[in-house]
């Protein structure tokens, strides 16, 4: 009697079992984007991105065959609302984050720390790189301090060794930027070093909102200094209205900028003074020739078919190449049998050397003393309606004895 | 007792054998069969409403004391209810769903549902999404993203967050859904359905 009880027990069990084998462990991570907020417009596509990313690595086994799970929140960039919902993620069980802007990636620094939670922010912001302070604080792509050196750099060796005054005197250089924004006077102080480095007489900076359409006094400002090149350290919006101004008021400046402010809405918005704009993008844009790039918009198209693809920026490829690198990392983790904080930092991102996402970025190199992922950084121009490639400016090559020294600013 | 037993026995073998049905007797979904789901806009709806206030962070908050002053606004809540029909002979999860919504061209608001929704075989399931526009957070995307387009129409971001905040219960203008996706599972196959739709 009681051998058949246990053999009906038994078989109810296997065939319930049998219903539930579908849900296997899921890998929860969360992503914080911003949808609605001031960066909303960059914001959007990287979000759709990350998605877009995600749906492929389940695609192609998730973590070792564990699906990834993944729950993306709006923040509209407010920080305390980035600090709610991480904790949210935290509830869920969440072991790695997606996240987004400087102000908050900084601000949730300490914590991600203290919880071992690796952190993959869209802030490439320089002292984010440094694990001595922020261990747990990473990203897919060259950080703004390195790009901003490698952009004067470029433009030093490509367009001053052509100029007219060539050899008779300094070239001079000025920021323009929001002095109160994280992101924007992130690497300030780096590209000011770089210019003395290279010798550039270095100008006033001007103060220029991420709200500003009319930029005309601060243009004229410039004028007094006559600068050969300007850095622009805004979004695309204010960027573009500053360009437009300086080439209305015939400035003569080249202009070279932060990533986030040159995409494929820069020439819409600055026309004709969108040419010869030079940046370190950290990936290729949108639809540009690498091994990856067809299966990025063979995604968008299937995931989002509602968004125009003309619509798509290079920013989705940014969400692409930060959603690879931890895919990486845990799949790694997971095979050394440690899937959490901890062992995703040490056992994945930590062992990673030369890692090439085939998005056109950076080959990832992380180590356990320096979290930026390479000297080696592509720059590229908008020159004749495309965005093409100028040089790969080798930082830590060219200057191997300050390379280490520039970590962390 | 003998008889008993075999009856427990019997049950027992009925419940199995129902369950593994439930598992294989549902007709299953293959690339051909599955037909996308349709998503439509069924009503958009004002749920809750705060009025039209905003202090910046130069005003001292009454309570509590020494509380951090802020840019605080009335939140514009709206909320949008789809109908998500299902026509096929089985059952569809829907994994996730996300759109854009624009006031008067202006895309202010990505949002969505990541919950997941089961939609009987043949039936209508009606989803409700809400979508917060903080104040604050809409003027800061429309004088940084909207800023030129606000320009060429001689407005002011305060202008358009004005006419927004106190006529939206009137429904004086169109509120637009774009860019919609929703993404539908049936038996490992993924199908996902565009949408876009203007109220009223």
């Amino acid at each position: 009697m009681k051998a058949k009880a246990l053999v009906v027990v038994f078989a109810i069990v296997v065939a319930a079992g049998v219903c539930s084998t579908a849900s296997a462990a899921e890998v929860v991570i969360g992503a914080l984007n911003d949808m609605t907020g001031a960066t909303s417009d960059v914001g959007k596509d990287y979000a759709l991105g990350i998605g877009e990313a995600v749906n492929y690595c389940n695609d192609n086994g998730g973590v070792n065959g564990k699906p990834i799970k993944l729950v993306q929140f709006d923040y509209g960039y407010r920080v305390p609302e980035a600090l709610t919902k991480y904790k949210l993620f935290k509830r869920m069980g969440a072991v790695a984050v997606e996240g987004w802007g400087t102000g908050d990636t900084e601000a949730l620094a300490p914590t991600v720390t203290a919880d071992k939670m690796p952190y993959v922010s869209a802030s490439y912001s320089g002292h984010l790189a440094d694990p001595k302070k922020t261990p747990y604080n990473l990203f897919a792509a060259t950080d703004y301090s390195s790009n901003a050196r490698a952009t004067l750099t470029a433009w030093f060796d490509k367009r001053w060794s052509k100029h007219a005054d060539f050899g008779k005197r300094k070239p001079r250089f000025a920021c323009s930027y929001m002095f109160a924004s994280p992101y924007a006077s992130a690497p300030i102080k780096a590209i000011k070093d770089q210019a003395t480095l290279l010798g550039f007489d270095i100008g006033p900076d001007q103060d220029v909102s991420l709200f500003a359409v009319d930029t005309k006094s601060q243009v004229l400002s410039l004028k007094d200094f006559k600068p050969d090149v300007v850095w622009h350290g805004n979004t695309t919006m204010s960027v573009s209205a500053t360009m437009r101004d300086a080439y209305a008021l015939g400035l003569g400046a080249d202009h070279i900028m932060n990533l986030w402010g040159f995409d494929e809405n820069l020439p819409r918005l600055a026309d004709k003074a969108a040419e010869g704009a030079m940046a370190a993008t950290v990936n290729a844009f949108y639809g540009e020739n690498t091994p990856l790039m067809p299966t990025v918009v063979e995604y968008a198209k299937k995931f989002n078919p509602g968004v125009p693809q003309e619509k798509r920026l290079s920013r989705t490829v940014q969400g692409w190449s930060n959603v690879l690198a931890l895919w990486e990392a845990m799949k790694r983790a997971d095979k050394a049998g440690a899937l959490n904080g901890e062992g995703i930092l040490q056992k994945g991102f930590e062992t990673m050397k030369d890692f090439d996402l085939g998005l056109g970025g950076a080959k990832l190199t992380y180590t356990s003393t320096d979290h930026r992922v390479s000297g080696k950084v592509p720059v590229y121009e908008y020159k004749n309606g495309k965005f093409q490639l100028v040089q790969v400016t080798d930082l830590q090559g060219r200057w191997p004895d300050k390379w280490q020294s520039w970590l962390g600013w | 007792m003998k008889k008993q037993s075999v009856l427990m026995t019997l049950f027992g073998l009925a419940v199995a054998a129902f369950l593994l049905a439930g598992c294989a007797g549902v007709q299953k979904a293959s690339d051909a069969t599955f037909k996308t789901p349709e998503v439509t806009l069924s009503h958009a709806e004002i749920p809750s409403y705060f009025g039209y206030w905003f202090y910046n962070n130069k005003v001292q908050p009454s309570l509590p004391e020494n509380a951090k002053p802020g840019n605080n606004g009335a939140p514009l809540i709206y909320a949008f209810i789809f109908n998500l029909k299902n026509t096929n002979d089985f059952p569809v999860l829907m994994d996730n769903m996300k759109f854009t919504v624009a006031l008067e061209g202006f895309e202010l608001n990505t949002v969505g549902s990541q919950d997941e929704i089961w939609i009987p075989a043949g039936k209508t399931t009606q989803l409700r999404v809400p979508c917060v526009f903080g104040m604050f957070e809409a003027f800061m995307s429309l004088g940084v993203v909207g800023g030129m387009d606000l320009q060429k129409m001689g407005k002011k971001p305060w202008d358009m967050l004005e006419k927004w905040w106190t006529t939206a219960p009137d429904f004086a203008f169109p509120v637009e859904v774009r860019n919609g996706s929703a993404v539908f599972k049936a038996d490992g196959i993924i199908k996902v359905a565009a949408f876009k739709a203007k109220y009223p």
